[in-house]
């Protein structure tokens, strides 16, 4: 009590707490110690204590900050008197009334606080340590703006607020139940930092161990809650009080949402939320969202330099499109240079027909190249690949010029190793790349020399040649293998296509084949949301009912390739999208293992010249009972079909679940599939 | 868990075909059971069509150039040792992937038009 009580003192200057709808406000003259006790920490909670915080309040001392009037025996009975003298249950004394009930809760503010915000949903799986948030949200928020998620576990929470962010632009909250919340939730923040997506995770606590329950609340309080996962998120609070509460969650969600952003953490107390604040009104701070940093002009106008003059410019593009003008700006600066993109897909960032969306084939050539929110700059002109002796070796021209833009810079922490190996670029510019890609086409365009627009014909000429090519080529390559069981990627990717090209539609998943990026028609910022971040499996499925969360009131097809193992993770996402009507086509891409792990082993046999023939297989498949996750996906409420073997009943399955998810409801298809 | 997935991604790997001296005797239903238990379909797919690696079927490179590539690959193809996948057994996955037919043309494939 002596943290809180200092604290409380503080924000007790503010003036008297008690009016006279508190129910405190009613306490007698006749207070036990333990009433006196009671109230000194509703008030302290309130902040109103004032210096008087640590001292129990005397009768008089009551009396004096209330409109209470004193009682005497000549007094003729109250209403309340005689009511309680006539046994009627409704009526509750003053004592009775403060041992009862609470009638303005601290977490009704969190959730005012909340709602200032503009978050428009809570994820979470139940836990006491926040049961009064919970209540808070349903019975004085109504339950809208923010609507509370049922989730099944916290990683699931955590990762639908990952998927949701790069939908909708606007970080998910997700409340975790202490502890345990918190290091369930640990994989998905960890996913959501790498990947540089804001999620606010509030986490609730019991720190006064005086008021701790014996037993499990013990065990699911901690000193410093966020502990676990301090290492990768960008910010955390402790508040020990409400108005610091309402200071941190502001504070909290704008460094989460100024790049690079991330996830962010408030501890929720317990006591805090479940205490009255009695009839103390506090401020909630304002939101100034801080502007993206942008790139020194003179740094810039030097890339332009490079740029400009460069023969064979390079662009790479990784987290860069934040919306669609995004795609716009780095289509506008590509067509200035005649400068290949190559997508990586961290976002959706240049769309897929444009004749300079090229591969990595693009960068043999390249003398200038120009990185946008690169995680790995040393990755884009060198490898490492996997053989005995690992060795670097150039992958581009050894004079290559790599200028970055992106925010990677500005902000890392140093246990977890996702920043990627150093490399000494050319020229590298802190700020943030889309907000930076203005000044740059700008500065571009006054330095290209006028005798280059030959050389940009040239260009245009080659690249567009080059595009076509390629196109023609993967799609010759997706009809082998088309009438294969198990069914082909390309064909699962295809006929996937097939019945969703003439809708608005979005990818909502991560892919382990190509097909969608070469030959669907990607143009919208919308239509794809990028990667994990972090590669930790378990991200898909959450994610991609996150991200359809965020498409729902557009009405868009949403499509999830769903990995079999991944999905295994966190299953119950299935019955979160069932419960709450998120409409989802997911297709399995089951092709019955930790594939990448079968590889991974049939490489460490056949280098050790042992054991090749199908021992990689060891560990590493999901076989013996195959999973059916048709009949998984029913149990969760989820409409299904499969599993798919034979690759021409795809089709027909698909348009069924089409018309399923078009009318609202999630739908899932087993297709058991190629390994990639 | 987390999965080095780029690494393999980024593979160039050419495998398991082979032109002359291959035995009369093997038949193709024994070459896609070794297809298949020496992992070949791992990366390039039960027909061979390519996937983490590129495409080896229906098409094969002559014997001589196949067998340096399996024994000695340049890239990040794990090398097949002969302790590990003998002559035999190569020329049996061989016949497998040269009787893969020719798929129709992508025009003939609605979902490709």
């Amino acid at each position: 009590m002596a943290l809180f009580g200092a604290r409380g003192a503080c924000y007790g200057q503010r003036g008297p707490v008690i009016e006279g709808s508190n129910v405190a406000s009613e306490l007698p003259d006749s207070r036990t110690p333990e009433d006196s006790t009671s109230l000194s920490r509703r008030k302290f909670l309130a902040g109103a204590t004032g210096a008087a915080a640590g001292a129990a309040l005397t009768g008089s001392e009551a009396g004096a900050q209330t409109s209470v009037t004193p009682q005497s025996a000549a007094a003729p009975p109250t209403q309340g008197q005689l009511d309680r003298e006539r046994g009627n249950p409704d009526v509750y004394t003053p004592e009775e009334l403060d041992r009862y009930f609470v009638d303005r809760p601290g977490s009704d503010f969190m959730v005012d606080v909340i709602k200032s915000l503009g978050i428009d949903y809570v994820a979470a799986n139940p836990g006491s340590s926040f049961r009064g948030l919970q209540e808070s949200l349903v019975n004085h928020g109504g339950n809208t703006k923010p609507e509370l998620l049922t989730c099944l576990h916290e990683e699931q929470a955590v990762a639908m607020g990952h998927g949701y962010f790069k939908v909708s632009g606007k970080p998910m909250a997700v409340a975790c139940h202490g502890t345990v919340g918190v290091q369930h939730a640990a994989m998905a923040v960890y996913n959501a930092w790498c990947d540089r997506a804001p999620v606010v995770l509030l986490a609730g606590n019991h720190l006064d161990a005086t008021e701790r329950r014996a037993g499990v609340e013990w065990a699911h309080s901690a000193q410093d809650c966020v502990r676990p996962i301090r290492d990768y998120i960008k910010w955390d609070d402790t508040p020990v009080s409400l108005p610091h509460f309402a200071e941190s969650l502001v504070r909290a969600y704008k460094i989460a949402m100024t790049p690079p952003m991330g996830p962010v953490a408030i501890v929720a107390d317990g006591h805090l939320q479940e205490e009255s604040v009695g009839g103390e009104r506090f401020a909630i701070p304002g939101l100034s969202a801080t502007q993206p940093p942008r790139g020194d002009d003179n740094a810039v106008r030097e890339a332009a330099r490079l740029l400009a003059t460069a023969e064979f410019p390079v662009i790479v593009a990784d987290r860069v499109a934040r919306d669609q003008s995004g795609i716009e700006l780095l289509v506008e600066l590509a067509e200035a240079l005649q400068a290949p993109v190559v997508d990586l897909h961290g976002r959706m960032n240049f769309p897929n027909g444009h004749y300079l969306n090229q591969g990595r084939n693009a960068l043999v050539e390249a003398d200038v190249i120009l990185g946008l929110e690169l995680t790995d700059a040393w990755g884009v002109v060198n490898a490492m690949r996997d053989r005995v002796h690992r060795e670097a070796e150039r992958v581009v021209r050894p004079d290559v010029k790599l200028v970055t833009i992106g925010v990677g810079d500005l902000f890392w922490r140093s246990n977890y190793q996702n920043f990627q190996r150093y490399f000494d670029a050319e020229l590298s510019i802190a700020g943030d790349a889309q907000a930076t890609l203005p000044s740059l086409i700008e500065a571009v365009k006054a330095v290209m020399p006028r005798t280059t627009s030959a050389r940009l014909a040239e260009r245009e000429k080659k690249w567009r040649a080059a595009h076509t090519a390629r196109r023609a080529s993967v799609l010759d390559a997706a009809r082998y293998g088309w009438n294969d069981s198990p069914v082909s990627t390309a064909r699962l990717a295809m006929e996937t296509w097939s019945v969703i090209r003439d809708r608005d539609w979005a990818l909502v998943s991560e892919s382990f084949f190509s097909w969608p990026f070469d030959l669907w028609q990607m143009d919208r910022h919308y239509q794809h949301i990028g990667g994990s971040g972090g590669a930790g499996v378990g991200y898909g499925a959450p994610s991609a009912v996150g991200a359809a969360l965020a498409h729902r009131d557009a009405g868009r097809v949403c499509v999830n390739f769903q990995q079999d193992g991944d999905l295994m993770y966190v299953p119950g996402v299935l019955w979160t999208a069932a419960h709450h009507r998120i409409p989802l086509l997911s297709v399995m891409h089951n092709n019955r293992a930790y594939h990448m792990e079968v590889m991974h082993l049939q490489r460490m046999a056949a280098r050790r010249q042992r054991g090749v023939d199908g021992s990689a297989r060891v560990g590493n498949t999901l076989e013996d009972p195959f999973i059916d996750f048709a009949t998984v996906a029913k149990g969760l409420g989820v409409w299904s079909a499969g599993p798919i073997t034979d690759p021409e009943d795809l089709r027909p399955a698909l348009l069924e679940a089409l018309a399923v998810v078009e009318r609202g409801e999630p739908a899932l298809i087993d297709v058991v599939a190629q390994p990639r | 868990m987390m999965r080095n997935f780029g690494a393999f991604m980024g593979a160039v790997a050419i495998t398991l075909m082979v032109g002359a001296g291959v035995s009369s005797a093997q038949q193709p239903d024994s070459g896609r059971a070794l297809f298949d238990a020496n992992g070949c379909y791992q990366c390039h797919g039960y027909a061979g069509q390519g996937g983490a690696a590129p495409r080896i079927a229906p098409s094969p490179y002559p014997f001589e150039a196949f067998a340096q590539l399996v024994r000695r690959p340049a890239n990040e193809m794990p090398a097949y040792a002969q302790s590990v996948l003998g002559d035999a057994d190569l020329q049996a996955i061989y016949r497998y992937v040269r009787s893969l037919p020719e798929p129709a043309p992508a025009a003939d494939i609605p979902a490709l038009r």
